[in-house]
């Protein structure tokens, strides 16, 4: 790993826990005590396996191995894991442009079963993506790969605009994605 | 005061601020039951498919 890799991983470790316990502070106040916002590290890892047997999961994508190389690609990145007392709740990555102007939100998952934050989980991971992207000075909040008319309907109450992207070009590398999107 | 000029604490006093407007207007009606269970589609999770502004690998 390169030293300017570690650098920015130590430098936005720092932003990380500042923007998360700026957007802890700011949850109304039946979450304080309650509702705990952290990095996600092999504990919350551990429990997240246990979604995968859960027959509501509407995913397959398997967090240890996808964020160890997510972290160690983006060291700028945003993460997040919610938690209710020692209940996860919910994970959440992201990450920076290259100019640092927007924060891209990849993916974020609730728990399948019985989450006592249903409901919340998607409005407390974009109250703390938000509070990241203020803390890196990034102007724009954007949410990927939007799939079905649902979310974009769910993300719009929220102020978040859609912009669809452009599909079906022959090479995969001049395809736009399409996304919503908020300026902070 | 310009943006270049301002402390640190200043900033995050700032930026809390914010967040406390914020959070009221995304907490105003409470629980929101349509939420979906996930966000984004792992198959893309990794792919650089916003072009070359997308973070560095090397965190340059």
């Amino acid at each position: 790993m390169q030293a300017t890799h570690l650098d920015a991983e130590r430098r936005y470790e720092q932003l990380r826990l500042e923007a998360r316990k700026l957007a802890e502070a700011s949850l109304p106040p039946k979450y304080k005590g309650v509702v705990s916002l952290k990095g996600i590290d092999s504990h919350s890892l551990a429990r997240a396996k246990a979604w995968k047997v859960s027959d509501k999961r509407q995913v397959d994508w398997e967090w240890t191995a996808g964020y160890n190389l997510y972290s160690l690609r983006y060291p700028k990145r945003f993460e997040l894991a919610i938690w209710k007392s020692d209940i996860l709740c919910g994970l959440s990555i992201g990450r920076p442009s290259y100019n640092g102007s927007r924060l891209r939100i990849d993916f974020v998952e609730r728990a399948p079963d019985n989450c006592p934050l249903r409901g919340q989980v998607m409005q407390i991971n974009l109250l703390a993506a938000e509070a990241y992207a203020l803390r890196i000075g990034a102007e724009e909040l954007r949410i990927m790969h939007p799939s079905n008319q649902e979310l974009v309907n769910y993300y719009s109450r929220y102020g978040y605009k859609y912009v669809k992207g452009t599909m079906g070009f022959d090479d995969a590398h001049e395809q736009k994605p399409h996304y919503l999107y908020k300026r902070l | 005061m310009s943006e270049k000029h301002k402390s640190n604490n200043e900033r995050l006093k700032e930026i809390q601020e914010k967040l406390k407007k914020r959070s009221e207007e995304i907490f105003e009606n409470g629980p929101d039951f349509d939420e979906p269970q996930h966000t984004g589609d792992p198959s893309k999770i990794l792919e650089d498919d916003d072009g070359s502004e997308e973070e560095s690998k090397s965190g340059k």
